[in-house]
């Protein structure tokens, strides 16, 4: 545990020294993964989206997510926050473009400024000390991943587009009111519109999740991972990934690359790795007539 | 114990290279890849002048073009394909058989897409119109052979041969041509 209380030096501001600490004792963090673990999720940035072949010669989208300078910069726990949680910071800063309060942050941190942070919960044994660095290979070909980002802005539109809504008929009589909302209520009882009505206005930017997408393929010198399908959101945009918390203990990874890299994966693996590692589609050949 | 702390001092850039491990460093802990996971052919991340997505794709291009497919979508390559060619192309049924099915016809599209290039070829078979549209770069496309090189097609798509064909599909004599020749290439063989 020495190397977790490791204090670094940082030379931000002569004159500061700052502590890096993990709040964690010994006696708190549990030694052993469980069935109920939960690791942490990281930050990526979605780069865009191109095509790749699976063993079977079938054509598959994917989109490319980047780790960018991934780092937990504060762990939370239970004593002092009253729940368990590591706040990941990705894609470094400049100093001269990070206010003072959370420059502040960063220095009791000792990671450099990041542009995004975010908290991801997990069990007290999948905490990380502050400082670590998270890579592609937190994740492996074949399991499955949730992505949030907020979605693509799709400014002032339409009840139809933005609920579903049918309209009115093309023709027939149907005057000026073709893709209108058409009643809002009933007539004197209530004799109002109920809050939350179903109504045009601002379409997208909200968080979206994306659950139970396939990591295909995992480039560890550029730090990439390449999920199957969409991704919410725009290029460059900042997504959280984490593992699918609908596919539960053996079913979220083919059975020979379980378990999964607890807490995050080992530096000595990753090294050892080649630099592009991709995930079969498994089963039988689709193109073969099953008999 | 984790050891991935960063220092300021120390950036972990993005782009470390971390490759299979060599003879030399055989002390280090090695990596067998499970049987759900492939490793494909490797190459050295080349970023300089290129953003991410271009490099990736080039990547993928020389992977799955080894055979040098490419070269039938290079303009400034002798062997070009152009709008117009009758060509043969031969994909595999699957990736499990040797068995593949083979189509031939005018090549009346041809869309350059990086990786994402495909063409489409038409033939009409028992007086029936046939398209087939091909991704360039998939594993189950076998081979693809010129049969014989268009002439006089002035247009990049040829999408008016669908109304007006002309002679363009009277190709029964070329694919017995074709198939003498192969014939007679496997018998010298």
């Amino acid at each position: 545990m020495a190397s977790l209380l490791t204090s670094v030096r940082v030379g931000l501001r002569a004159g500061l020294k700052t502590e890096c600490r993990s709040f964690v004792t010994a006696a708190a963090q549990p030694a052993t993964q469980s069935k109920n673990s939960v690791r942490t999720g990281v930050i990526a940035r979605k780069k865009g989206m191109t095509a790749m072949w699976d063993e079977w010669g079938t054509r598959i989208p994917v989109t490319v997510l980047q780790l960018e300078q991934c780092q937990v910069v504060q762990v939370l726990n239970e004593e002092t926050h009253g729940y368990t949680a590591l706040q990941i910071g990705s894609s470094d800063r400049s100093e001269k473009n990070v206010t003072k309060p959370m420059l502040g942050h960063f220095e009791r941190a000792g990671v450099e400024p990041k542009r995004k942070l975010f908290e991801f919960h997990v069990t007290p044994d999948a905490i990380l000390p502050v400082g670590t660095e998270l890579v592609a290979s937190h994740f492996v070909p074949g399991q499955f991943v949730d992505c949030s980002a907020p979605t693509m802005g799709k400014g002032f539109q339409g009840a139809m587009k933005r609920h579903g809504f049918g309209g009115q008929p093309a023709s027939h009589g149907t005057s000026v009111t073709h893709r209108s909302l058409g009643s809002t209520g009933q007539r004197k009882d209530p004799g109002k519109v109920f809050k939350g009505k179903k109504m045009a206005g601002r379409m997208g930017g909200e968080q979206a999740t994306v659950q139970s997408l396939k990591v295909m393929k995992i480039d560890n010198a550029l730090n990439l991972i390449y999920v199957k399908g969409c991704v919410p959101g725009v290029d460059d945009q900042f997504v959280k990934v984490r593992d699918a918390v609908k596919k539960r203990g053996d079913k979220i990874a083919p059975a020979d690359v379980l378990p999964l890299p607890f807490p995050t994966a080992e530096p000595e693996l990753v090294k050892a790795m080649p630099r592009e590692l991709v995930a079969k589609t498994g089963g039988s050949d689709p193109y073969v007539m099953k008999e | 114990m984790l050891s991935f702390t960063r220092t300021l001092g120390a950036r972990l850039s993005g782009i470390t290279a971390r490759y299979a491990s060599t003879a030399a460093n055989a002390t280090k802990s090695t990596y067998n890849a499970p049987a759900s996971i492939t490793v494909p052919t490797q190459f050295k991340p080349q970023t300089r002048g290129q953003g991410l997505m271009q490099l990736i794709s080039k990547e993928e291009m020389k992977r799955m073009g080894a055979d040098g497919r490419s070269k039938l979508f290079d303009k400034s390559h002798p062997e070009c394909l152009r709008p117009g060619d009758v060509i043969l192309v031969e994909t595999l049924n699957s990736m499990s058989t040797d068995k593949s099915s083979t189509f031939v016809g005018v090549l009346i599209a041809m869309d350059r897409r990086g990786l994402h290039s495909n063409f489409t070829v038409r033939n009409v078979i028992l007086k029936v119109g046939v398209e087939m549209k091909y991704m360039l770069y998939s594993p189950l496309i076998k081979s693809i052979r010129i049969m014989k090189k268009g002439e006089g097609f002035r247009r990049a798509k040829l999408f008016y041969l669908r109304d007006n064909p002309g002679r363009a599909f009277r190709l029964e004599g070329l694919v017995k041509q074709d198939k003498a020749n192969q014939a007679s290439k496997a018998g010298k063989a």
